[in-house]
């Protein structure tokens, strides 16, 4: 069974993938900074950084270009290594732009497509859009050879695993049936009326119409025919970014948290992962709340603590006061129904989610991961390899 | 301010993971106890209200999860789905399921509106609009009607996708059937006597950070704004003791026993909620300055799992929303 060292010293993409919040994004740069370490020259695609993690990885803009995070800052973060570390923020917008004008057959009809108002709406503003360019970049990095390690931080999507179904659909979306459908009625009909529609696809046509309007419809086939000729291209292109994922240089990691709903939804990941025949590589359970008394007898120590609460005082060799101690009983245990809950998440995702994966725990932090050496820090959890 | 409790249509949006679904639950619960009729509307196939209520699943029709008995109104809970409001809207337009079937159920029709981008978006709203107008019209039955409606949003990026599509669709459809249904439901979503649009954070940076640019997005869209809900807030436990507790992690010397290892546990802690809470409040400080809605905070929830005693909880602390 390949460990995540494993793979970061193997593979070609690891894609991280979770539910929304789950901590992806900094487990994606810190899966990097490892890579770099260990020598590889690694890209970290991400799509939505925080501010201070973005600042970290020197991803002050929207640039859709990679930026190199210098050796020099990673010596400073007490990282020495030959490898390279480059972090890239995906412009979903940009990266639509630059697919068209690779495939369209002129530049007259790049320019089409890019002034069409429907193209605009779907290349900036709509659901899927994200997902689908997020793949297409990633190959795009892929083809270019510059890396020997791609990481992947995969937007959040309510739908699982919507940006692997993003390539299918766009591709349906612009089949030559669904153009031949728009394009023959919208030519006959703009040019002499819906009258001398025939054939099913125009009953279809005429009761779309009605709903939609024939503006609308002309837009859409205008839309769907400006991609004529490129759609072969395209096709080929979704083909081979789904065959390069499932290829066995490629890794899917799921990220989740310990807490019962997102749980619930990294089982229904892992689940569909296994339909989509992904390679998948391991589970990364972050902020998990350890056990505060998991050496042996601590529990009964504990117990004694709570009949005579100045005994933590004693015992930690200072003075404090009896109120003092009730809280942090009080608190602690807060923390430890949240270990408890935590504990049997974990062991839920266990039960159901068997097969020759890695599994990484990670303890909740008390502080932000936001810059190099706290990546540096939260890779103890994630890698069984010394520095 | 006037509660929001009188307006027809609250919107919960947010970062995923902050707790979109538990706050709607709550604030149905809020306003069911104040004798307003709730219905709670999520989208997607995975329902996530109803198993919150402890329920069976809604499904697209929806069912009563909540109330109906003594003074607290019902809440119906309903799972929208594109595929389904589709269908709907189709075979009431056309009068035919026959012919819906012919259009919608033929194979390329199908292809393209699986991924026709944007209709996904359309018809949902649609269906949110048409609720809404069916919940006022007299003529309707009973089993219709509801004082407010509670939008379960997805979170930010595709609740924005959501709430642009009627203006999309205005500027793309003039003078058709589709034109003024886009504009009803842009008059919903806009009227500020109607709708509120809050915004349901963490105290933390990513989902602050993504607060702000919501806020910045809504008012470009010109969503009426509603009240910032801070979720998962930390309790202050030791109010007047944090230097005493920052005091004893530097005094105390490292453990050699037990029960000086288990001490020490208990002190990380204390310590750890110290620091979490101070990063917190920077955090909510951050946010009340940069937004200008009314904050809301919510407590972090101790217990092992979130269902319906937990959402009654949080409900006490929305009811002055």
């Amino acid at each position: 069974m390949p460990t995540l060292d494993d793979l970061v010293d193997s593979r070609k993409v690891i894609v991280c993938v979770g539910s929304g919040g789950v901590g992806k994004t900094t487990m994606s740069a810190a899966i990097a900074l490892k890579a770099a370490e260990r020598g590889r020259s690694v890209c970290v695609l991400t799509i939505d950084p925080a501010k201070r993690l973005a600042n970290a990885l020197g991803l002050t803009s929207l640039g859709n270009t990679e930026s190199r995070i210098g050796n020099d800052q990673l010596e400073s973060a007490g990282i020495r290594t030959r490898g390279q570390l480059w972090a890239m923020m995906l412009d979903t917008k940009r990266t639509w732009d630059d697919l068209v004008l690779r495939f369209a057959p002129t530049p007259a009809q790049a320019q089409r497509i890019l002034a069409n108002h429907y193209y605009q709406q779907i290349s900036s503003a709509l659901a899927g859009s994200q997902e689908f360019m997020a793949m297409e970049k990633m190959y795009e990095l892929h083809e270019s050879g510059r890396y020997d390690l791609l990481v992947l931080d995969t937007p959040p999507t309510r739908h699982a695993l919507d940006f692997l179904d993003a390539p299918t659909k766009m591709m349906g979306f612009m089949d030559e049936r669904v153009l031949n459908f728009f394009l023959t009625p919208t030519r006959i009909a703009g040019r002499f009326g819906m009258g001398l529609l025939k054939g099913s696809s125009a009953i279809m046509f005429k009761v779309l119409e009605r709903i939609t309007g024939f503006g609308v419809l002309r837009d859409i086939g205008d839309f769907v025919s400006s991609f004529s000729g490129m759609y072969e291209g395209f096709r080929d292109r979704a083909g081979r970014v789904e065959t390069f994922l499932r290829a066995d240089t490629s890794s899917f990691v799921l990220v989740t948290g310990p807490d019962p709903p997102t749980v619930a939804e990294a089982q229904f990941f892992f689940a569909r992962l296994g339909d989509y025949r992904m390679p998948f590589g391991g589970f990364i359970v972050n902020r998990v709340h350890p056990d505060a008394f998991a050496e042996p007898g601590a529990h009964e120590e504990w117990r004694r603590v709570r009949e005579r609460p100045t005994r933590i005082f004693e015992s930690l060799g200072v003075a404090g006061g009896d109120t003092l101690a009730r809280l942090m009983i009080e608190n602690v245990d807060r923390f430890q129904a949240l270990a408890e809950r935590d504990a049997s998440g974990v062991e839920r995702l266990r039960a159901t989610s068997a097969g020759p994966h890695f599994w990484r725990i990670v303890p909740a932090f008390d502080a932000d991961v936001h810059d190099l050496s706290s990546l540096a820090h939260l890779n103890k959890h994630l890698f069984e390899s010394p520095d | 301010m006037p509660s929001l409790f009188d307006k027809r249509l609250l919107i919960f949006t947010g970062k995923g993971g902050v707790g979109k679904t538990t706050v709607s639950a709550a604030t149905a619960i809020a306003a069911a106890r104040r004798g307003k009729r709730v219905v709670i509307v999520e989208i997607g196939d995975e329902e996530r209200v109803s198993p919150l209520f402890g329920r069976p699943r809604v499904g697209y029709a929806g069912a009563i999860v909540y109330g109906g008995r003594d003074d607290v109104a019902p809440i119906r809970a309903m799972c929208l789905n594109a595929r389904d409001a589709l269908h709907e809207y189709a075979v009431r337009s056309m009068k035919f399921e026959m012919l819906y079937e012919a259009v919608f159920e033929n194979r390329v029709m199908r292809h393209f509106t699986a991924a026709a981008p944007g209709l996904d978006e359309l018809t949902i709203m649609g269906k949110i609009e048409n609720l809404h107008r069916e919940s006022l019209d007299r003529s309707k039955t009973k089993a219709l009607k509801f004082d407010l409606m509670v939008l379960d949003a997805p979170a930010t990026g595709h609740a924005l996708a959501l709430f642009k599509v009627p203006k999309t669709a205005m500027s793309m459809a003039q003078m058709s059937p589709l034109h003024s249904k886009a504009e009803r439901m842009w008059r919903l979503l806009a009227d500020p006597f109607v709708a509120a649009l809050n915004i349901v954070t963490l105290p933390e940076e990513m989902p602050v950070n993504e607060a702000i640019d919501l806020h910045a997005a809504a008012t470009d869209l010109g969503l009426p704004r509603g009240k910032l809900v801070v979720n998962g807030v930390y309790p202050d436990l030791f109010p007047s003791e944090h230097d005493e507790v920052r005091r004893l992690r530097e005094q105390a010397p490292p453990p050699q026993t037990l029960p000086a290892r288990v001490a020490h546990a208990a002190l990380d802690r204390a310590v750890a909620s110290v620091m979490r809470r101070g990063t917190q409040q920077e955090m909510i400080g951050t946010l009340t300055t940069a937004l200008p809605h009314e904050a809301v905070m919510l407590p972090f929830l101790f217990s092992p799992t979130i269902g319906l005693s937990e959402i009654e909880r949080l409900a006490d602390a929305l009811d002055r929303l």
